[in-house]
């Protein structure tokens, strides 16, 4: 078998595998059903130009020529074909290609005639090669036009696209040229030019080429094929070359060993022999072809960890996004996260310019999709998806997207869901390499999104949840110093009220004082003898202004209680001295209403007491001046004596007594006694009140009790001895 | 011989009917309206007793007391707070300047604040 027998299996081979696993990736996609045309074309090709080659007659080596050249006619027309698919130019280039078509089947039909290939004869060391007929030159003329409309498209295209596109132009075009010039070297032959075939081979390499580019849609990092594809074939020809050596070592110095044996022992030794070559060269290539590769998929699989661990937004944003620049060796990054509204607020941004509409992104026809999707949507390969977009606006869209990604100078868009929601997403930019991004890439940062969603989302909670508290912290701050500024400010009315009091029943009291002062001197004779029918009057004058002089105090006693203002000022006292004083005090009133009062004195001298004279005189004043208004009949009689641990005080009447009702209500503040409501109108009801309180501040007890109308009550007080 | 009083009243009503009592009393009474007045009265006079209103115009009892207080001459001087005005701040001053008592006028006679004084006058 010939090398060129060889090259055109392998060619036929590689269309016959490349063909169907590219239309069977997607048999629904134009540009897969094209592709699959091409390889079905070369296969024609390949596999008769096989049978061509190894045929030994005359008569089969026309017929094979034939066939071969049944499948080259159309090869020119059909790349094209693919050519304008790539870039959608299919309708725009719509004639061309029908004409290219109907122009190939002219040419397929005269094929078989003797006017294409004439007949065969030896030409170099080929025993049957064409001769060519007289359409032969046109069909040339046909074929090279075509060839080179598709590089020249190609180059055209390669020209005005940038970046990653055009790296993948690029590759296609670099794998075109290769594979047209080592197919043209089929045709020198057939003009009798004497240049062998050499070129057809690269057929195999430029269908690989295309064929990755298909199944990737994008030509990948090519680093990473080659780099691969590499090693296999050094490792192959290693083997091989071993494999050879062995043999011919076998032949030199061990003849006798049979093939059988021999060849085992070869075979067996090259496939132990395989591995750690491959092994070997994949370590270089590693190194050489996708070295970064590995250590960035390490960092981005650190980076997960890392993600779950930090709970500060900023921080978080922060980290995802330089770590993905650094690590991808990217231009720019931003991190975008849907708020209520709709819009996307940036988190955080690394290299986009604001002005060219990253901050204005919201929910729009790009978050649909990529809810829609749930992956990464890559920019390059906007083109592909719009080629395959069923409906017109669904094409506009993705033009408008195109259009605007290309804006933003964004790469990728990936979305970080949540429950298959988006709630916002990472926009890289390029590689600063220019390298497309890999497949590799994109899983790797599929799965990083999915992480990057939970943490963003949990950090999105958290800081919520820690704005909504210090937001909750202000608010209370705020209310506690407004109740502190109203505090304060009631603070300042009491104080003007209570001052306010303190004036206002000084100013009452200094004309009640003179009133008493010369009452007082004119009762004790001051101003000479005083008239007995004046006297009289007088007492009752005296009396009612006792009368007002009392109610100014206890006023100002209750204002006092109330605002909780009162302050104790307590003293040793002996409890007889005050009762006494009290009673004498009180003695012309009782004596006006032909009533008795009397204390009767204990025996033996009560202990000294701690008290508050001023209060408890207050206390004990009230107690007697309410005996004195309720009762018409008999008098009043106050004892002191101490029983167990207290000093009781019981001021007893003859009065109208109390119902039990009335009782229970008495020491409240301003209640009066139904007897007292009828007997003794004046009565303000705030003695009793008064009293209670004051006793209470000397940890003291008041009480009444009444065997009921008309019965006269005892009214008791009771301090603690001792403190 | 007589005992020396200084009045300090700016009512005139009640400080006339206080210097009357006291006088009938048999004492030797100076009545004055103000402070300053008051305050040059006590370092002229040396009174036995004084008799201090609170309330007073311009400068008040408590004004007075401090400033007899830092005076070396009169600082030792006996004084008798009667008031209507009935602050419990008020009276806590008077208490710490050294006033000996602080009577509410309204609840004594003028016979009952003679006998009042009459502790402090021995």
């Amino acid at each position: 078998m010939s090398f060129y027998a060889l090259t055109a299996l392998v060619n036929a081979i590689a269309a016959s595998i490349f063909g169907p696993v590219v239309l069977f990736k997607n048999r629904k996609r134009t540009i897969n059903r094209i592709f699959g045309l091409f390889c079905f074309l070369i296969a024609v090709w390949s596999y008769s130009y096989f049978f061509w080659q190894i045929a030994t007659t005359e008569k089969t080596a026309l017929f094979w020529s034939h066939a071969l050249m049944a499948g080259a006619i159309f090869v020119p027309v059909a790349y094209l074909h693919f050519v304008l698919c790539l870039f959608d130019k299919i309708s725009e280039k719509k004639k061309m290609l029908i004409a290219g078509y109907s122009v190939s089947f002219l040419f397929f039909l005269a094929n078989f005639t003797p006017f294409f290939i004439k007949g065969v004869e030896p030409k170099l060391n080929f025993n049957f090669w064409p001769e060519a007929g007289i359409l032969y030159g046109p069909f040339l003329l046909f074929w090279f036009f075509y060839a080179l409309y598709s590089v020249y498209l190609l180059f055209k295209e390669y020209k005005t696209s940038f970046g990653i596109a055009k790296n993948q132009i690029r590759y296609i075009l670099l794998g075109t040229i290769v594979g047209y010039f080592g197919g043209v070297t089929n045709y020198p032959l057939w003009f009798d030019i004497p240049v062998a075939p050499l070129g057809n081979w690269t057929f195999t390499f430029y269908l690989g080429i295309i064929t990755y580019s298909i199944l990737k849609y994008r030509l990948m990092d090519i680093r990473f094929v080659l780099g691969r594809g590499a090693v296999y074939v050094l490792s192959f020809a290693t083997t091989i070359l071993f494999a050879f050596g062995l043999s011919l070592l076998n032949n030199r110095y061990s003849a006798n060993l049979p093939l059988n044996v021999s060849g085992s022992l070869i075979l067996i030794t090259s496939i132990i022999f395989f591995q750690p070559v491959f092994r070997l060269f994949e370590k270089f290539a590693s190194e050489y072809f996708y070295y970064t590769f590995y250590s960035y998929q390490t960092v981005l699989i650190d980076l997960g960890k890392k993600l779950t661990q930090v709970l500060e937004l900023d921080k978080l944003s922060g980290l995802l996004a330089e770590t993905l620049m650094n690590t991808l060796k990217l231009d720019r990054a931003v991190i975008l996260l849907k708020s209520a509204d709709g819009s996307y607020e940036i988190q955080k941004n690394i290299g986009f310019k604001q002005e060219n509409g990253i901050s204005l992104v919201k929910d729009s026809f790009l978050t649909a999709w990529l809810e829609m999707t749930q992956k990464p949507l890559v920019a390059e390969e906007i083109a592909l998806i719009i080629r395959d977009a069923k409906n017109a606006s669904g094409k506009e869209n993705l033009e408008k997207l195109r259009e605007n990604m290309k804006k933003i100078e964004a790469a990728v868009c990936l979305p970080l869901l949540l429950e298959e929601r988006i709630f916002g997403m990472i926009v890289l930019g390029n590689k600063i390499s220019r390298d497309p991004y890999s497949g590799e890439d994109l899983e790797l940062l599929t799965t990083l999104s999915s992480q990057a969603s939970i943490a963003l989302q949990n950090a999105k909670l958290y800081s919520e949840t820690k704005g909504f508290s210090q937001k909750l912290e202000k608010e209370v701050e705020n209310r506690t110093k407004e109740l502190q500024s109203a505090y304060e400010e009631l603070k300042k009315l009491d104080k003007a009220k209570s001052e306010f009091l303190s004036i206002a029943s000084h100013q009452l009291r200094t004309p009640l004082t003179a009133v008493k002062g010369y009452i007082s001197m004119i009762l004790e004779k001051s101003y000479g003898q005083v008239p007995e029918k004046i006297e009289k009057p007088l007492q009752n004058v005296s009396i009612s202004n006792e009368r007002l002089i009392k109610l100014v105090n206890d006023l100002l006693s209750i204002s006092r209680i109330e605002a909780g203002r009162i302050e104790m000022n307590f003293e040793s006292q002996r409890i007889e001295e005050l009762i006494a004083s009290v009673t004498e005090e009180l003695k012309n009133v009782a004596k006006e209403k032909n009533l008795y009062l009397k204390f009767e004195k204990p025996k033996l001298a009560l202990p000294l007491i701690l008290i508050d004279k001023e209060k408890l005189r207050q206390v004990i004043l009230n107690l007697i001046d309410n005996a004195i208004r309720y009762t018409q009949k008999g008098g009043i009689t106050i004892k002191a004596k101490i029983e167990e641990t207290v000093l009781r005080i019981e001021v007893s009447d003859t009065g109208a007594g109390m119902t039990d009702e009335e009782l229970s209500k008495m020491f409240e503040s301003f209640s009066r006694g139904t007897a007292g409501a009828r007997l003794y109108t004046e009565g303000a009801g705030l003695g009793l009140y008064i009293a209670r309180k004051f006793v209470e501040m000397h940890r003291g007890r008041i009480w009444a009790e009444s065997k009921g109308k008309k019965q006269g009550s005892v009214f008791f007080v009771e301090l603690p001895v001792g403190r | 011989m007589a005992k020396k009083i200084l009045l300090v009243e700016d009512e005139k009503i009640l400080g006339e009917m206080y210097r009357e009592k006291l006088t009938q009393a048999g004492f030797e009474v100076s009545f004055v309206f103000e402070v300053s007045d008051g305050l040059e009265i006590a370092g002229k006079e040396k009174p036995d007793l004084i008799l201090l209103d609170i309330l007073l115009p311009r400068e008040d009892g408590i004004s007075f007391l401090t400033k007899l207080r830092a005076d070396p001459e009169t600082a030792s001087l006996t004084v008798v707070v009667f008031s209507n005005y009935d602050d419990p701040e008020t009276k806590k001053a008077a208490l710490n300047l050294g006033a000996k008592e602080y009577l509410i006028k309204t609840n004594y006679t003028p016979q009952q604040i003679i006998e009042k004084i009459k502790n402090y006058l021995e």
